[in-house]
């Protein structure tokens, strides 16, 4: 049950992730509430896919499930071809670490650190875990370093020192942007990134993310409500109780650089399908 | 650095009060402990250095109490057994004794003997002066108190150079003081109230009817003190009775063990809860925190490092104040429970001692910080990163009420038995059963206290049902404090009762209301002239020497037994009263003491060999008492009555120590005429409220230490109702946006504190009366049978601090949260 609106420019090849059959039941009442049914989906390298559906349909169960952070009951789940959840959870923990990276909705900086601190904060957990390769061990200055290059890149200047309640809103998700990249993953999963900002610094959070996406090659899922994030994507599966129900390509231009993608097209799908 | 230690002092610092909280109740823990083992391993060595000076050098006693005691042939006998470095005599004779050219007047006192600056080995204590030198004649040394009976004329104490008389079958003979010496409560009974002499002095102008009652014998270091005694027995046969000064060392504390461990281990475990409630807070403060550090890739062991890592930082900043606080607490002990006469000692501190207090008060905290911190690598990556907790309404699992069943029933198997140890391990069983059973019990105790508090807090009732939502939270919050509680009114029960059976014992003990107290033992004549005063109804004498009872030197008190057939005085156990009274007359006969017939087997109609001057005589045992007369060693004497006393013990059984007196009047009315004597009136109320004093000593102490673990509990309730009333910020914006006032949001959060307190007390205090009844009967026996007495005061006061305290520890936190603005309080995080 495709509905393409526009035919996209090309055709990612490698899978970063699969998720194949994911079912997935909360047992808060009785009957159990079942929250994922026989989700399947595939993301390639360099794609950016929104997750979209209303309240309660799953999408950030998916998203959890998809990270690694809630195994599913049944179906698998594949990362640059590894079954995450064949492992124990300090190896998931450690996998996680190294390959991707998660952007909340909110409270997504820890306190006690500076914005520099939050950024180096999966390094530094490389550096403390005993689930590390030899030679692994990132230098100091190699740490210093990636924070300042990310720093730069996000448009993060002079924040080093600042703590999480020093800083706006729309800054403390560029920093946790920062963050979910220093390890290079190789997926970046994003959770209503925009959901406690105003509309300016939501629009600054997600062009940053499709810069990253399309001249960066950053593999990315996000989940979200809101069609007008979810125009940033290349693609975007709706889900509805717990399925996933439809899947809409939208093309950009590089050239439209920071302007806001029109999500016209996207909300008149919507409404074809009553969401 | 490593994350782990980037991370760990932030959270810290961030939460200074806590903290400071924490690390109070830590210290508090470690302190207790190692106070406690100071004031034990001080009052060790107090009875050690005691033991000491009552056995002086010497290896091995050899007593013949009766007639003259042992002969010079025998102590020749003494001098050759194999292994005998030394064998000193001790010469004793009665003399009366009166400041110079006061006549034929005067006290008896008893002339000791000194060699080498020694009296039968045991060390003199000279307070000014010095002692006779050896070989000298005309010079004397009096002990302090006796100085004080001897004064000259009233207000004109003895100084040293004055003269006195001592008045033997020869004469008087004059004779200077050349010092003042000073026996100790740990010291050989002939170091107090006596009059030494050099041995020559004794030998030569007091030789006749000069005694020798001991032989102390110096062994040398290779032979057995007990091959020595076999060796005295087979050479001077079984007429003498030898024992070592140096066995039986009394443990200190010995009958309090049992309680003082509960009550160190349990302000070790409550310490400890202090911290894993600590670490619970920072969890579930940090819950979102531990979601995006596990989102981010930090494992589950990870994260536990982190918790665990804050638990054990906290202990260790605890050490120093708690080893601090111990030093203090250890020093304040000793200070309290030592005998003052024996002189502070240096605390006996040791690396030893201090490291097993470290590691007991640290290594509790770092478990009960490391529980918390396995849950938090436990947490749900998806609950932790909920924008709010998720939070179920507690109910209280079956499980608990069946595991705390079978604590109580474990514990009622405990209560059943007469050992100490064994009714204090049954009272760690009941409190743990109380403990685990709050999440049932609290509930409905807080919901009962609410319907009779809500006339007066009309709110108490809203409280009592949110109490009983977070039912195993409340439950953890006040574990500790209801279990200090218990402890605190279990040990005051303990204590009420004992000083309700002192009274009992003292009261039980005396004829008459006044007794009247001689430093030396003094003439008939004394007494008679006494029974003269118009304020005088009754005047009973009392006196205390010592004999050979079955082996072994024991106290023997003479009494008049007439005086005490129309009395309650002397608590007889074992067998009628009146018969018992009445057959002592008879003789040979004796009363015994309760815990004395016990260790020795005896009951009525025993018969025991006692020395007597006409050598072995058979005494019939024709009743038990509960007590009886202090001897000069502390130990409860034998009663035989006065008449027999002197047909079997002669002039050793003449005089009087004490007259039990029953008065007109009261203490005024013969105050004067005991002090011409030399003598002390005291009220016997006085010595009821010295028994109270004792009482409160010991079992104080287990008080002390009860509030000690109630006010680290109390911490733990502090900093639980600081962090929950700011969690709860945003409900009561809630309330305040739909039309409670800031005053009745005020009033609701600090009616919950105290409703919260007041049921930990009251169940706490419950549960003491409960363990209270089982302790008393374990330490009651037929001479003592402390009853229960509810520690009123104790539990008020208990309930009006720590509910007090509740409430003005949750002002602050509650009015910062009242006082927040309700948008910014509404505020999304």
């Amino acid at each position: 049950m495709h509905a393409e609106t526009t035919v996209a420019t090309a055709a990612p090849a490698q899978v970063v992730v699969a998720g194949h059959s994911l079912n997935k039941a909360f047992q808060v009442s009785r009957p159990a509430q079942v929250v994922l049914r026989d989700a399947s989906l595939q993301v390639h390298r360099g794609e950016f896919v929104a997750l979209m559906g209303p309240s309660g349909c799953g999408k950030s169960t998916l998203l959890h499930v998809l990270g690694g952070l809630e195994p599913p009951d049944s179906g698998s789940v594949h990362i640059d071809g590894v079954d995450i959840y064949a492992m124990g959870d300090e190896a998931r923990s450690a996998f996680r670490r190294d390959h991707i990276g998660f952007v909340f909705q909110f409270f997504n900086l820890l306190p006690t650190l500076t914005a520099a601190e939050n950024i180096a904060l999966p390094l530094r957990l490389r550096n403390d875990s005993r689930l590390r390769h030899r030679g692994e061990h990132v230098s100091r200055q190699a740490i210093m370093d990636r924070v300042g290059t990310l720093m730069t890149q996000l448009n993060l200047h002079g924040l080093q020192g600042h703590g999480p309640e020093e800083i706006a809103g729309g800054e403390q998700q560029r920093v946790a942007v920062a963050r979910a990249l220093a390890a290079a993953p190789s997926l970046l999963l994003a959770d209503e990134p925009t959901g406690n900002l105003d509309w300016v610094s939501g629009h600054d959070v997600m062009a940053l993310i499709a810069h990253l996406c399309r001249d960066e090659g950053q593999t990315t899922l996000l989940v979200t409500h809101d069609s007008r994030v979810a125009a940033y994507a290349d693609r975007v599966l709706v889900m509805r109780d717990g399925a996933i129900i439809d899947e809409v390509l939208l093309a950009h231009s590089r050239a439209a650089g920071d302007e806001r993608p029109d999500p016209g097209p996207l909300v008149q799908r919507l409404a074809e399908l009553h969401l | 650095m490593s994350l782990l230690w980037a991370l760990v002092p932030r959270a810290i610092f961030s939460r200074s009060l806590r903290t400071l909280l924490t690390i109070v109740a830590v210290s508090l823990g470690i302190a207790v402990v190692l106070g406690v083992q100071l004031a034990r391993a001080g009052l060790e060595r107090q009875a050690e250095l005691a033991a000491g000076e009552r056995a002086g050098a010497s290896s091995l006693d050899v007593r013949v109490d009766a007639g003259q005691g042992l002969t010079a042939p025998q102590v020749q006998a003494l001098s050759r057994v194999h292994g005998v470095e030394a064998a000193v005599p001790l010469y004793e004779k009665r003399v009366i004794a009166a400041p110079a050219g006061r006549g034929f007047t005067g006290v008896t006192v008893t002339l000791v003997s000194l060699r080498g600056g020694a009296a039968a080995l045991r060390p003199v204590h000279v307070i000014a002066g010095r002692l006779p030198a050896a070989g000298s004649t005309g010079a004397v040394a009096i002990d302090a108190g006796l100085a004080a009976a001897l004064e000259g004329a009233p207000g004109k104490q003895l100084r040293i150079g004055d003269r006195i008389q001592l008045i033997t079958a020869s004469g008087p003979d004059v004779f200077r003081i050349s010092g003042f010496t000073a026996g100790t409560s740990a010291g050989p009974a002939f170091t107090r109230s006596a009059v030494f002499v050099s041995e020559r002095e004794m030998t030569s102008a007091f030789a006749l009817g000069l005694r020798t009652p001991l032989v102390a014998l110096r062994v040398a270091p290779a032979v057995g003190v007990a091959t020595v005694a076999a060796e005295v027995h087979h050479r001077l046969g079984e007429g003498v009775a030898v024992a070592d000064p140096n066995a039986g060392v009394a443990e200190p504390l010995a009958n309090l063990q049992p309680l003082l461990s509960l009550i160190t281990v349990l302000s070790v475990i409550v310490g400890a809860g202090v911290t894993a409630n600590s670490v619970i807070l920072s969890v579930s403060e940090r819950r979102r925190e531990i979601g995006l550090l596990r989102a981010a890739g930090c494992s589950a062991r990870q994260v536990f490092r982190l918790f665990a890592a804050e638990g054990v930082a906290v202990a260790t900043l605890s050490v120093p104040f708690g080893i601090a606080a111990g030093i203090g607490l250890g020093a304040l002990l000793d200070a309290r429970l030592a005998p003052e006469d024996l002189g502070a000692q240096p605390l006996a501190l040791s690396a030893g001692t201090v490291l097993a207090a470290v590691v007991a008060g640290w290594g509790a905290a770092v478990i009960g910080g490391a529980v918390p911190a396995v849950l938090a690598g436990r947490t749900s990556i998806l609950e932790a990163l909920r924008s709010r907790p998720h939070i179920d309404r507690q109910r209280a699992r079956p499980s608990v009420a069946v595991a705390a069943i079978a604590f109580v029933a474990l514990a009622a198997i405990c209560f059943a038995s007469s050992s100490d140890g064994v009714v204090a391990l049954g009272a760690v069983l009941f409190l743990t059963g109380m403990a685990i059973s709050l999440p049932l019990i609290a509930p409905l105790v807080a919901r009962g206290l609410a319907f009779v508090l809500t006339p007066l807090l009309p709110g108490a009732g809203v409280a009592a049902a949110r109490l009983q939502r977070s039912r195993n939270r409340m439950a953890l919050t006040v574990s500790g404090l209801a279990t200090s509680v218990a402890c605190a009114v279990g040990v005051s029960a303990l204590t009420a009762g004992a000083l309700s059976a002192g009274d009992s014992w003292v009261q039980h003990l005396f004829v008459g209301d006044v007794l009247v107290h001689s430093p030396v033992t003094q003439l008939d004549s004394v007494a008679r002239a006494i029974s003269k005063n118009s304020a005088v109804q009754r005047a009973t004498p009392l006196r205390v020497f010592s004999a050979p009872v079955q082996g072994a030197v024991l106290g023997i008190a003479t009494i008049d037994p007439f005086a005490y057939e129309n009395s309650q005085a002397l608590q007889i156990t074992s067998a009628d009263r009146a018969a018992a009274i009445s057959a002592l007359e008879d003789g040979p006969t004796l009363l015994a003491p309760d815990q004395l017939a016990q260790e020795s087997g005896w009951h009525v109609g025993s018969r025991v060999p006692v020395s007597t001057q006409h050598g072995t005589t058979a005494f019939t045992v024709v009743g038990v008492v509960a007590h009886s007369y202090p001897a000069g060693d502390g130990s409860e004497s034998v009663i035989i009555a006065s008449d027999v006393a002197r047909t079997y013990f002669g002039d050793t059984a003449g005089g009087f120590d004490d007259l039990e007196v029953t008065t007109t009047g009261g203490v005024q009315g013969i105050d004067a005429t005991a002090a011409s004597y030399g003598m002390q009136a005291i009220p016997v109320s006085d010595i009821v409220d010295a028994t109270h004093q004792s009482v409160d000593h010991s079992v104080g102490l287990l008080l002390a230490l009860a509030i000690i673990a109630v006010t680290i509990a109390m911490l733990a309730v502090v900093n639980t109702l600081a962090v929950s009333v700011r969690a709860g910020g945003r409900e009561l914006a809630l309330m305040r946006a739909v039309g409670v006032g800031r005053r009745q949001a005020l009033v609701r959060v600090l009616t919950e504190a105290g409703l919260m307190a007041a049921t930990a007390t009251l169940i706490g205090a419950a549960a003491g009366c409960i363990i209270a009844f089982p302790m008393l009967r374990a330490s009651s026996s037929p001479a003592f049978t402390p009853g229960f007495v509810f520690p009123v005061q104790t539990a008020l006061a208990l309930i009006g601090v720590i509910v007090v305290g509740a409430v003005v520890a949750t002002i602050g936190p509650a009015r910062r949260a009242v006082g927040e603005s309700v948008p910014s309080a509404l505020k999304h995080e």
